[in-house]
């Protein structure tokens, strides 16, 4: 199909799939009247139930913490997807003698300075998040993701990253599998010491809005947040050992 | 003020999938992807929001004031994390794409290969 034919039977079709989505809408509630029941009783029950002040967080990590398990194995997954596809196979060009080097020049003195400053903060930060998922704003899942940040950070400011030839980075790797391990394990906890799979009661209810209410709520958000880590430092790795291949092309695209 | 915020989510939809049909460029076509995936956020809560109420954070404010919906907003969380999963899976597809076949150009692919 040429570029043209397609663009006009995508007209079409968007035309009419434009058409029925403003016909859904307008059978929406309006904006800023939503009526749904279930959204008002969980936010009625986090304090009391859980002694979780953010209610997003009782939902993710107890009313749908199997859900939130499931999700934390599409991250885990995705990881070992994106490994697969991008570990060295035969046939491809070998890795750069010196990866250092392929690396190294790519930063400057702006990026090294704003990057070793943003590092510690970068990390504290994401300790935050993580530490107080069911009190304020954050969690496991955004926590984890500027932990993450900070490797890119350091990465941008010039760390030296010294992958070893067709190896992950083992720390990523074992962070990546203790969450999702310890996140299940938490998982039967519940079941040993509370009766049911995830279930977060077990240990204890706590003073709301201090960092050990929330029962296993806390727990669960620091097994998210090293899985969470974890994986997308591994896919960060595997995207970096990319850029070490000493292709002919990233020569004369350098020269 | 109901147009605008389901217009918002509607437009960021279709204008995502126009950038998936005309792009020359399969980084761009993953950029796309998320575009319209974050048109689901922008619905989601839309439809959870209530005029006047808080955020479900019960840190500051009294139990028992109005806030908006948590469901709508923990899905939107969900939704985040899979479109962040999805994009590092495509981009890892578009690496081993343009190995094999020295372009990242769709239509040049399709030629090559049929």
């Amino acid at each position: 199909m040429s570029r043209q034919t397609r663009l006009v039977v995508f007209a079409l079709g968007a035309a009419g799939l434009g058409a029925l989505m403003a016909w859904a809408f307008s059978g929406l509630p309006e904006f800023g009247h939503y009526a749904g029941r279930y959204g008002r009783i969980v936010a009625q029950l986090a304090v009391p139930a859980r002694a979780t002040t953010n209610a997003v967080t009782f939902t993710n990590f107890d009313l749908r913490a199997v859900d939130t398990m499931v999700e934390e194995f599409i991250v885990f997954t995705a990881a070992i997807a994106a490994v697969a596809m991008l570990r060295h196979q035969r046939g491809e060009p070998k890795r750069a003698a010196s990866p250092d080097d392929v690396l190294k020049p790519k930063t400057s003195p702006a990026l090294l300075v704003v990057g070793a400053a943003l590092a510690g903060p970068t990390t504290v930060i994401a300790l935050n998040l993580i530490a107080h998922g069911a009190i304020t704003p954050g969690g496991g899942f955004q926590g984890g993701v500027v932990l993450a940040a900070t490797l890119v950070v350091l990465v941008a400011a010039g760390a030296r990253v010294r992958l070893p030839a067709d190896k992950p980075p083992l720390l990523a790797e074992i962070t990546h599998g203790l969450g999702a391990a310890g996140f299940v394990l938490l998982g039967l906890a519940g079941l040993v010491f509370a009766g049911a799979f995830l279930s977060t009661t077990w240990a204890g209810h706590g003073t709301p809005a201090t960092l050990l209410s929330g029962g296993a709520i806390p727990l669960l958000n620091v097994a998210t947040g090293l899985e969470v880590a974890g994986a997308i430092a591994v896919i960060l790795g595997e995207f970096l050992e990319q850029d070490m291949l000493a292709t002919d092309e990233t020569e004369e695209r350098d020269a | 003020m109901t147009v605008l915020a389901y217009g918002v989510a509607a437009w960021l939809f279709l204008i995502g999938l126009v950038g998936i049909v005309r792009s020359r460029n399969l980084i761009g076509v993953v950029i796309c992807v998320s575009v319209v995936q974050s048109s689901t956020y922008v619905l989601l809560l839309a439809i959870g929001y209530r005029s006047g109420a808080k955020a479900p954070i019960f840190a500051d404010i009294k139990p028992g004031t109005p806030v908006v919906d948590p469901v709508v907003q923990a899905l939107t969380l969900t939704d985040v994390v899979v479109e962040a999963t999805v994009t590092a899976v495509l981009l890892a597809l578009a690496v081993q794409a343009h190995k094999r076949f020295g372009t990242l150009n769709p239509d040049e692919m399709a030629e090559l290969h049929g």
